[in-house]
């Protein structure tokens, strides 16, 4: 993308420019924060404006959107039709691309205090229109990409907040934990897309764990197809069975994980099996999930993930997460444990006070020992 | 010539392929299709695996497998990291497969 103004500002060293960036009006900022971008973007590093990010970022709590249209192409980011002063278009796909992305700031900014994908105010920036019949929506790293979808099999991507939500969750996660895409870590990135995807459709609606439909793409499947979703984080497995698409392969539990070179290693196929541990223990503990359980996935996914992380460890890690948060053997932490029960996945971890006085570490049941009581959905915390 | 076309992964993780047998296909359709194959050919080397870079999420995986006379060549490429050529052969494919 070129524009008359900014083919002048490129010839501008970036000192110059970072100083427009932050020292001009509004308008010079966004164009001189646009060429640095560009320019950035051209030699393949978004990255590269990471010491500079600080000083070209808005003021904390304030969104910035834009909307491209790719016009059934592929280059990207094509041809802007909405910035954030605009007014609504007359397409719907770039008004739900902007709503959308503008509901997952909120969300983030409300609920955890995250400023944009990255913490540090970033743009957001949508592509819709993509490709010819494009069955699908993605993450590159800089933007979310959507596709129109083929009518048949598929409606546009653009509908289903929750996958708006979930294409820029994969940036919180690019900017946190950097999980790999790859086999256990890569389903994790998919989890912790699906989960605050799920997440952002809650909050915007405002609804308790038991009036939420935990699904993923609700709306997505074209008329005529049967399935009402393309994931339910509650029921892996049971979104949709159809002989065009065929049936929802997640796996609600470990023991059916899939070991498939499709998919980057079945990325998401086997995310159905945290997903599931989530919901479940969104549901035990009652109330607004993103309050606890998602706190505790917040927590997880942004201070104690590697990239690298198994589910085994990410089990590890919202237990002392659980604990560091809402106490050692609070109701929550126990929760935690028994949601990863559900699901096959035992935590290695014991009774471990996370804060207080230290204790002796005890090691964790035996398999010989009952399992502990299911617990009845709590009643809500009241807020501080 | 025949082709294989497999896709992987994207936002629903569903996995498309099919095999296209040239002389099976109407004169017309082979062409086109012999022409495209030619000019993703002639761009060079088959392309890479596309980047299992971190920061790449949803995108489609898509591979293409071309035999004739002259050997088998595979083409690897994903979402937003294709060349032209290799573009307009998956799109070429990806409609012919959803029939």
């Amino acid at each position: 993308m070129s524009h008359s103004h900014d083919v002048f500002c490129t010839i501008l060293p970036p000192h110059m420019l970072k100083h427009m960036a932050t020292a001009g009006d509004k308008e010079t900022c966004d164009r001189a924060h646009r060429s640095l971008e560009a320019a950035a973007a051209a030699r393949g590093q978004r990255a590269i404006l990471g010491p500079m990010a600080a000083l070209l970022a808005v003021s904390p709590g304030e969104k910035r959107r834009t909307v491209y249209d790719a016009k059934n192409g592929q280059v990207l980011p094509g041809k802007l039709v909405r910035g954030e002063d605009d007014k609504k278009t007359k397409d719907v796909s770039v008004n739900e691309a902007f709503d959308g992305a503008g509901a997952t700031y909120d969300f983030y900014r409300t609920v955890y205090g995250r400023n944009s994908v990255d913490g540090n105010g970033m743009r957001l920036d949508s592509t819709v229109h993509y490709g010819r019949n494009f069955d699908n929506a993605f993450w590159n790293g800089m933007q979310m990409v959507y596709g129109d979808g083929d009518g048949r099999i598929f409606n546009r991507f653009t509908q289903s907040l929750d996958v708006i939500g979930h294409e820029l969750t994969h940036g919180v996660v690019q900017f946190s934990a950097g999980l790999v895409y790859q086999d256990e870590s890569g389903a994790l990135n998919e989890h912790f897309a699906d989960v605050f995807g799920s997440l952002v459709k809650q909050f915007s609606k405002q609804q308790t764990a038991d009036k939420a439909d935990w699904l993923i793409g609700e709306g997505l499947l074209a008329k005529g197809i049967k399935g009402i979703a393309l994931r339910s984080l509650k029921s892996p497995g049971t979104a949709y069975n159809d002989p065009l698409l065929g049936r929802d392969p997640q796996p609600a539990h470990m023991k059916n994980f899939l070991r498939t070179d499709d998919d980057n290693g079945g990325v998401h196929i086997n995310s159905g099996i945290p997903n599931k541990a989530f919901a479940t223990l969104a549901t035990i503990l009652g109330g607004f999930a993103w309050e606890r359980a998602g706190k505790i996935w917040y927590e997880t996914l942004t201070r104690r993930l590697t990239a690298n992380a198994t589910f085994q460890q990410c089990a590890d890690a919202t237990y002392e997460s659980a604990g560091a948060l809402f106490g050692a053997a609070s109701a929550e932490q126990l929760a935690v444990r028994q949601a990863w029960q559900t699901v096959g996945v035992e935590l290695t971890k014991g009774l471990v006070v996370v804060d207080g006085p230290k204790l002796p570490v005890k090691s964790a049941p035996s398999p010989a020992a009952p399992a502990p009581p299911l617990l009845r959905p709590l009643l809500p915390r009241s807020r501080n | 010539m025949k082709v294989g076309f497999h896709r992987s992964g994207g936002f629903a993780g569903l996995s498309l392929k099919s095999e296209v047998d040239c002389s099976q296909l109407p004169p017309g359709k082979c062409k086109e299709l012999e022409q495209l194959v030619g000019l993703l050919r002639a761009a060079g080397q088959p392309a890479p695996s596309p980047s299992k870079s971190s920061y790449y999420a949803d995108a489609f995986q898509y591979e293409v497998t071309v035999q004739d006379d002259d050997g088998t060549q595979k083409y690897r490429a994903g979402d937003g990291e294709m060349s032209p050529e290799m573009e307009k052969v998956v799109d070429w494919l990806t409609a012919h497969a959803r029939g």
